[in-house]
């Protein structure tokens, strides 16, 4: 329920800064998705919004109001961590009911918070289990739900799903998305490497490299209109082809990207670029081929029939449409268009 | 089948076996405790009448009375030390990064290997400099000193084995350091810190060595000297009654301490639980 401001934002570690001027401004219940490669500085961003730690320099304001020296129960956070972080000793009830006990909450209303978040996460059958007891994506749920329980202003994700089985990790990310839904209002700031998630739960996604924001947008934007090859390289399963050399600079670029959903196979002698199809990986309902064009490596094309291309044969490819060919200068940012 | 049975009878043959091993000593001790004279001297392998004269005696005896006081108080602000500086120790070596760490840590677990003797010479000028000998400082000293290591050792593997995410989950929850301390870092500890402290206690109650080096005064005499010390009616007889006697009344307490914390150590050593 909180608009949340970074201004100016440092954080080092003695002499290494991890975190490098950061401005954002994250809107009132906006879902924000931190993305970035390992070591980026998601964490410690996180850290620093929590209050877990201390920027070197720079202002965060929840509201409007300046939180640089609010200890972490008082900025109205909650945060759910990777490796869960229960209470070891603690059953699930004694977990959630924990933060509410210590801030001196009467019994019965405690009682209730709990049981409605429960319920709410339909885990009202494990509130006696030690967290040794419960399974992982049972674990998941209980940190989520000790997070509700605290009534936030502002939810905190550190990779929540990093741990849990592929199949698991695509039910929670449903369920998170949920959670945002029937919680009207309330601002979430997840951070993950992944994605997949990052696409499909938020609102903007801001992405990361080292300790600096390389780009804010909808995911949408992100996809459609990279800042820079960083990011266009970064965003899209199986990764954007990078094309340099005689098949750029006609363009009037360093680094020509396409992504392999945006190449169609056409007649011989109408494409712009032609090459023998060297290995091909069918993934059921698409077919990713690698085609040797004679550039650094093979290009990867995304086509959804499943029409098999026998291998060594020759094939033409076009790009879709104009729009879709990604053109950066030697510093890997946007050449704009003539 | 037939090879089930021969394999259950060969292991439960195997642990009677163990068993009678390591209890045999301290049975025979107890069966000597109850007889006397020239009853002594024969090898009697099941108590013919309990004979109550040789507890009688050291009950009689103040000195061994104070003993038993002196080895309580002595074992007993020995764990109240080595637990208080193991724990701190711990939580730096565990949670604070800082320069030689590892280094450190090892130095201790080698320290943990030397004999005994090799520091009497060096505690021995110490405890002259500091002008404990013959107090009981110069005991709790010691064993303080004697069992460090190990607590340290223990008590810090058992801390790093804390994700420091739990910690910070209290923080956000809204627990001071304080209430850190009491409600999540006691509790996760409490099985190491109940093993270590027991085993600085049974190191403390049973040390000979240092006892008869830095101890000159009767009065101040521990336990396992007392007994020692304990002389028959001639220059020529040993009190093996009274010996035994008062060997198993120094133990019962030790015993009596084990099975009182039994779960919790059972605990301590399987402790991987915490993982989560
Ligand atoms: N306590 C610390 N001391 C020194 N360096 C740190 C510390 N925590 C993180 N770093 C460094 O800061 C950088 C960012 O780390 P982190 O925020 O954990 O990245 P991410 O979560 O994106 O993987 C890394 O290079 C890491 O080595
Ligand atoms: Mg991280």
């Amino acid at each position: 329920m909180a608009k949340i401001q970074l201004k100016n934002l440092k954080k080092s570690y003695g002499a290494i800064e991890v975190i490098k001027n950061i401005n954002l401004e994250v809107h009132q219940g906006e879902f924000i998705v931190f993305i970035g490669p390992s070591g980026s500085g998601k964490s410690t961003l996180l850290r620093l919004i929590s209050g877990l730690g201390e920027m070197t320099s720079g202002e965060l304001l929840f509201d409007g109001e300046l939180v640089n020296n609010l200890p972490p129960a008082e900025r109205g956070i909650a945060m759910v961590f990777q490796s869960y972080a229960l209470y070891p000793h603690m059953n699930v009830y004694a977990n959630m009911a924990f933060g509410m006990k210590l801030a001196k909450a009467n019994k019965e209303k405690i009682k209730k918070r709990v049981l409605d978040t429960a319920y709410l996460l339909q885990i009202e059958h494990l509130l006696d289990r030690l967290p040794k007891h419960l399974s992982g994506g049972e674990r998941q749920r209980v940190a989520i739900g000790r997070a509700i329980v605290r009534n936030p202003r502002v939810f905190l994700f550190d990779e929540p799903l990093s741990n849990l089985d592929a199949a698991l990790r695509g039910t929670m990310r449903l369920e998170i998305a949920k959670l945002h839904r029937s919680m009207q209002n309330v601002t979430m700031i997840y951070v993950t490497h992944d994605q997949i998630e990052a696409m499909t739960l938020a609102d903007r996604i801001v992405v990361l490299r080292d300790g600096q924001i390389e780009q804010v947008g909808t995911p949408q934007e992100i996809y459609e209109k990279p800042q820079s090859q960083f990011v266009a390289k970064f965003i899209g399963n199986p990764e954007m082809n990078f094309l340099t050399g005689s098949f750029s600079t006609h363009l009037g670029c360093s680094t020509l990207g396409i992504r392999p959903e945006h190449i169609d196979i056409v007649p011989h002698g109408s494409g712009v670029w032609s090459g023998k199809l060297v290995h091909s990986e069918n993934l059921g309902a698409d077919t990713y081929l690698f085609v040797e064009i004679g550039a650094d490596k093979p290009l990867i094309v995304r086509q959804n029939n499943t029409r098999p291309i026998p291998l060594q044969s020759k094939i033409t490819l076009n790009p879709r449409e104009e729009k879709h060919l990604y053109r950066f200068d030697s510093d890997g940012k946007p050449v704009l268009a003539r | 089948m037939m090879k089930q049975t021969f394999k259950n009878t060969a292991f439960y043959i195997f642990v009677a076996v163990l068993i009678l091993f390591s209890v045999f000593p301290f049975y025979y001790a107890i069966i000597t405790s109850f007889t006397h004279g020239g009853a002594l001297f024969q090898v009697q392998y099941w108590p013919k009448h309990f004979d109550f004269i040789n507890y009688k005696t050291i009950f009689s005896q103040d000195n061994f009375l104070l003993s038993l006081v002196n080895s309580l108080i002595v074992a007993t602000i020995t764990v109240i030390c080595s637990l208080f500086l193991g724990i701190t120790a711990a939580y730096a070596l565990g949670r604070v990064t800082f320069y030689g760490r590892t280094l450190l840590l090892l130095s201790i677990l080698a320290i943990s290997m030397f004999p005994q003797v090799a520091i009497l010479a060096g505690l021995f000028e110490l405890i002259r400099f500091f002008a404990l000998f013959n107090t009981r400082w110069a005991l709790i000293l010691s064993y303080t000193i004697l069992s460090l290591p190990f607590t340290v050792w223990v008590l810090t593997i058992f801390m790093r084995s804390l994700p420091v995410e739990i910690e910070e989950a209290a923080i956000i929850d809204g627990a001071t350091p304080w209430i850190i301390i009491t409600h999540i870092f006691w509790p996760l500890l409490r099985p190491a810190v109940i093993t270590t402290g027991l085993l600085s206690f049974i190191g403390a109650w049973n040390e000979f060595l240092f006892a008869l080096t830095f101890i000159r005064s009767e009065s101040l005499r521990t336990v396992p000297m007392a007994i020692a010390f304990i002389s028959g009616a001639s220059e020529h007889e040993i009190p093996w009654g009274i010996i035994m006697a008062a060997s198993v009344v120094v133990t019962v307490p030790l015993i009596i301490l084990v099975l009182f914390f039994q779960r919790r150590i059972i605990e301590g050593l399987v402790l991987g639980g915490v993982k989560g």
